[in-house]
């Protein structure tokens, strides 16, 4: 994993605050964010926090009402170029059925290219690379409803992905699925970063999905109200409870642990990590 | 009140090149108070089988008793079945729709035939059942957390005071803090109604955390029926299907595969953590 300070910016979130037309209430409240290209950020926080409104500021379906969103150097709030915006940036959204337009899954991981104007001829190459790449190939005519809920999803992205973005932004992507098909997407997702060097964005309910990625943002009452990589925030469990969030159910078992007399190393978040630390403790190495 | 289903067999559009067979050849019955877990893979037939429960599908072939009725007779009193077996859908917010909380609870009950007053007084009870504050009946329910949101919608079906309940998801889409208080309100509504609880999830953990019997579907058959010490002490099979263990068992499987002493069949996380300080200090004298 790259350091952070290293990284080129690709996101950059300004004093960003933001409140529904006609509303005085604000959903977000002088907001800053930067986020490095090839990062994997997840963004977490209760509902009602401000997290989905945050990630739709990331490819211009909202404008800061003050503030400034800037994506691969491209402010947002710019009218002229908010497909540029959208073709850096794509979205996957929480339910799998309102994503799929097309009756059959090739044409429907096309639309978007078509909607573009790309000429017919790149179009093949793009949509086949695509679904390899979300490994639904195999799937290229089949019909989008006869699916299941992890394969729609996984066909959202090849959509996403055809139109070549430098950030995936997914807003709860996974959380009609079941563990099966979350598996399936989480992996494919975590590929992408890693191999592709696709920024990802992952707003997810999920603690455990989020101990995957290189740092955490806790999103509370439309500020950002804790940050830092998955080790760091989940050892401060009750921090993290106060903000309607858990822990990771091993950093929380950890923590009991440790409590009643055990000496387990801080920081683990995986049933892995638990069992090579207890095997340790045990064999007194 | 019992739900026997005897032999149940459902297949979307038969005779048609998309026939498909949704769910097959299923037995079971639902005891007075039962606190069940239904679990299964996207697409293994958990929604089409519930909805049998209450007659909102009608079977292919087997049939589904309530309390000795065939659903399916010439005759049969579905309305009034309904008003016993309550079903709570994926996503129920999407379905709220009056002008405010209270209304929207009172809309089962006044379809009942009930007046006004008595609908009114039951939705009372029914949100207070639920935990929503006195404070929210008169707001519009699209101004509540999803949460509340959720808690709504069962109110409005427990407004019908119905001795069964069945959640399809009850605690999907919830973020950390509404999934406990989800399953917390379910327990509470177990305990202090004695209602009959049938939860459908994708969630081994709040399963494991919940129920006391647990059925797994897989393919549309049902694959185990048993408690959860039983059904989650066959990995592997759960495996095959598409599903995993509660977190505890998981790591308790995963510990023993590393050699680390620990007794099978635990599946609660007290218990795991308990084992493993046992292990530790029985084994180096900590």
């Amino acid at each position: 994993m790259k350091d952070r300070s290293t990284r080129d910016e690709i996101i950059r979130v300004e004093q960003v605050c933001f409140a529904y037309p006609g509303q005085q209430a604000q959903v977000l409240d002088a907001v800053n964010l930067s986020v490095g290209a090839g990062e994997f950020l997840a963004i977490l926080g209760h509902n009602g926090s401000g997290k989905s409104t945050l990630a739709k500021l990331l490819n211009a379906l909202f404008v800061p009402s003050s503030g400034k969103v800037y994506v691969d150097g491209i402010d947002t709030g710019d009218a002229d170029r908010v497909w540029d915006v959208r073709r850096v940036c794509g979205m996957v959204f929480q339910n799998p059925d309102n994503q799929l337009v097309a009756t059959v899954v090739e044409e429907d991981v096309a639309f978007g290219l078509e909607n573009l104007g790309i000429p017919a001829p790149e179009i093949r190459p793009r949509v086949e690379d695509a679904l390899a790449a979300v490994g639904m190939g195999e799937y290229a005519l089949s019909a989008p409803h006869m699916l299941s809920g992890g394969q729609k999803q996984r066909i959202a992205i090849a959509g996403v992905l055809a139109m070549r973005p430098r950030v995936i932004v997914f807003d709860e992507a996974t959380a009609m699925l079941d563990p099966a098909g979350r598996d399936s997407v989480m992996d494919v997702v975590l590929r992408l970063c890693r191999e592709e060097g696709i920024t990802m964005v992952w707003i997810t309910h999920f603690m455990e999905e989020a101990a995957l990625a290189d740092r955490l943002i806790l999103m509370d009452q439309g500020r950002v109200a804790m940050e830092g990589a998955p080790r760091e925030v989940f050892a401060r469990v009750e921090a993290v409870r106060a903000l309607g969030l858990d822990v990771p159910e091993m950093a929380e078992l950890g923590q009991r642990l440790n409590k009643r007399g055990l000496e387990l190393p801080e920081g683990i978040l995986t049933t892995r990590e638990m069992v090579v630390a207890l095997c340790r403790l045990k064999s007194g190495t | 009140m019992s739900i026997e289903v005897r032999n149940l067999s459902h297949t979307y559009a038969p005779d048609t090149p998309f026939q498909a067979v949704a769910v097959h050849d299923i037995s079971f019955t639902l005891g007075d108070g039962e606190l069940v877990g239904l679990i299964g893979h996207t697409g293994s037939g958990k929604t089409t089988l519930v909805q049998h429960l209450n007659g909102l599908m009608k079977p292919t072939a087997g049939s589904v008793l309530v309390d000795g009725v065939d659903l399916a007779q010439k005759g049969a009193d579905l309305a009034a079945i309904r008003k016993e077996v309550g079903l709570v859908f994926q996503y129920p917010e999407y379905q709220l729709f009056e002008e405010s909380v209270l209304k929207d609870i009172a809309f089962g009950p006044l379809n009942m035939g009930l007046g006004r007053e008595e609908a009114e007084a039951r939705s009372r009870e029914a949100a207070l059942l639920v935990g929503l504050p006195e404070s929210v009946l008169e707001q519009s329910p699209f101004d509540l957390s999803g949460g509340q949101k959720r808690r709504v919608a069962i109110a409005g079906v427990l407004a019908m005071k119905p001795s069964t309940l069945i959640l399809d998801e009850p605690a999907a889409g919830l973020d950390p803090a509404g999934r406990r208080e989800m399953l917390d309100l379910l327990r509470s509504l177990h305990a202090s109604r004695g209602l009959t609880l049938v939860m459908v999830s994708h969630s081994m953990t709040d399963v494991a955390r919940l129920c006391r019997r647990v059925l797994v579907m897989n393919q549309g058959r049902l694959a185990m029926d048993g408690t959860p010490g039983e059904v989650f002490s066959r990995p592997e099979e759960l495996k095959s299907m598409g599903l995993g263990l509660p977190r505890a068992a998981a790591l308790a499987l995963a510990l023993r595969e590393a050699g680390f002493p620990i007794p099978e069949g635990l599946w609660r996380m007290e218990d795991v953590e308990q084992a493993i300080l046992d292990a530790l200090k029985g084994g180096n004298g900590a």
